[in-house]
């Protein structure tokens, strides 16, 4: 009997908790989160990063591909023969996105933040790195604006380091540019 | 009021324990303060900023999260300092009962189940009554500077998958360490002839190690009172985890076969002289 009587009460206690989990979960700040494939444009929206003012709304993104380049070619690539602080990346991820601005009337006053935005890989992530930005745009010009009805063609790189992920376990993975964390978060496939 | 001397060797478990819940609590009840703060301020001011910066969760507030709390700190003393205290009396009863005290792999398994559940009982109750008031946002590695799990830490991927996953293996290898300590506790023990007070050997050892670590600032973690606060923690430290996880295993096999051949030479003594 005695036994029978302390089921039931953990029974009991087991079905509360898992109510009251319930309940406070559902109550919860959401993040709804939207994912889109390559080729495709996407609005930013009133979605953000971290406030409001960060905003990049009436602009579209869209993501024309990616590739892998490790450091010594990249170097190759452009040239470099001096350290410009780059020796301790192993490799690249280099983003091609076409950025265009739909209906922002805003003119100078809004437009896009290269800084915020973030390349993940399931758990990984990383940012765009400042110092080769430069050099594969030839721009050093981090945060734009766009007039209306005109776009770029950008290539955002992105500095990964080996002790994170190798490039064969980026590759085997499924990275994605993340243009926005909220209301909703919006990811593109980058290939 | 009398208590049965069967029932007392319980005391050894369900005081600490008692006292576990506690302490839990009182940490559940900090964490929800700050929670409630946070969700006011939110819901008074339009979401002109992100509100899961920093990120609110219950995966970051209960005590497995590396919070840095008073009572969370008490709570971790008694998890790795408490894990004695089941195999206390065992060795009472060794000592006055030898008959009782030839049952050594019973004795070590009682040790080691008591030992590992006075830790995760108490780790359990946290977890599940931290979840009862903070939602349990699905981590996101876009936030990982707030779970403190980044990529290359080690089984990162399930917490990013499978995060209820995660802090459970995080349990186990908590109720694992402690069993092993109050193992070897026992021993220590047993080789100086049960001696009760023996039993608090190792457990100095740890507080030594642990006094060290934060009394000159090394700047290598090697106390598992600080490494053991979070999974993260562990797999950041693996190699020390490893290391001195390994001493103890080490430690208590060879306590174990240097007690088995003592007794088997006290065996064949007491033969002969029969003889």
């Amino acid at each position: 009997m005695k036994k029978i009587l302390t089921a039931i009460v953990c029974a009991l206690i087991a079905v509360c908790c898992g109510t009251k989990i319930y309940f406070v979960n559902s109550e919860g700040i959401k993040q709804e989160e939207k994912n889109y494939k390559l080729n495709e444009e996407v609005k930013f929206e009133n979605n953000f990063f971290n406030s409001k003012g960060d905003s990049s709304d009436g602009y579209s993104v869209t993501v024309l591909g990616s590739e892998i380049v490790d450091r010594e070619q990249f170097k190759k690539d452009h040239d470099i023969n001096e350290d410009i602080g780059i020796e301790l990346i192993d490799y690249f991820c280099l983003v091609k996105v076409r950025f265009a601005n739909v209906s922002n009337k805003n003119g100078s006053r809004s437009g896009i933040s290269i800084m915020h935005f973030i390349l993940q890989n399931e758990d990984y992530i990383t940012f765009p790195n400042k110092i080769v930005y430069p050099l594969v745009n030839k721009s050093d010009n981090l945060n734009f604006s766009l007039e209306e009805d005109s776009s770029a063609e950008i290539v955002i790189p992105f500095a990964v380091l080996n002790d994170d992920i190798t490039a064969e376990d980026f590759k085997d993975g499924s990275p994605q540019l993340v243009i926005s964390l909220y209301p909703t978060k919006k990811a593109i496939a980058i290939r | 009021m009398k208590i049965n001397i069967k029932k007392r060797k319980y005391l050894f478990f369900i005081i600490p324990c008692i006292l576990q819940f506690v302490f839990s609590s009182l940490f559940v009840y900090n964490s929800v303060s700050v929670y409630n703060e946070f969700k006011d301020s939110f819901v008074n001011e339009e979401a002109v900023s992100n509100p899961l910066l920093p990120l609110q969760s219950a995966f970051t507030y209960w005590i497995g999260a590396n919070v840095v709390d008073f009572f969370g700190n008490i709570f971790f003393y008694i998890v790795f300092l408490g894990a004695m205290l089941p195999c206390m009396p065992v060795v009472y009863r060794c000592f006055k009962d030898k008959k009782y005290a030839q049952n050594n792999a019973s004795n070590y398994l009682k040790i080691f189940l008591a030992s590992g559940l006075l830790a995760f009982i108490p780790l359990l109750f946290n977890f599940v009554s931290t979840l009862m008031f903070i939602p349990a946002m699905k981590p996101d590695s876009v936030y990982d500077i707030y779970f403190d799990v980044l990529t290359g830490d080690g089984l990162s991927n399930v917490f990013y998958t499978n995060p209820v996953i995660y802090e459970i293996i995080y349990m186990l290898i908590i109720f694992a360490m402690c069993g092993a300590i109050g193992c070897l506790c026992f021993a220590t023990a047993q080789l100086c002839n049960y001696n009760v007070l023996a039993v608090m050997i190792p457990e100095t050892l740890i507080y030594i190690l642990h006094l060290f670590n934060r009394g000159f600032g090394i700047e290598k973690v090697i106390s598992p009172i600080i490494y053991c606060r979070s999974l993260s923690g562990i797999m950041q430290n693996k190699k020390i985890a490893l290391i001195e996880f390994g001493i103890i295993i080490a430690l208590l096999l060879m306590f174990i076969l240097i007690n088995s051949i003592r007794s088997h030479i006290t065996k064949n003594k007491v033969v002969g002289e029969k003889a």
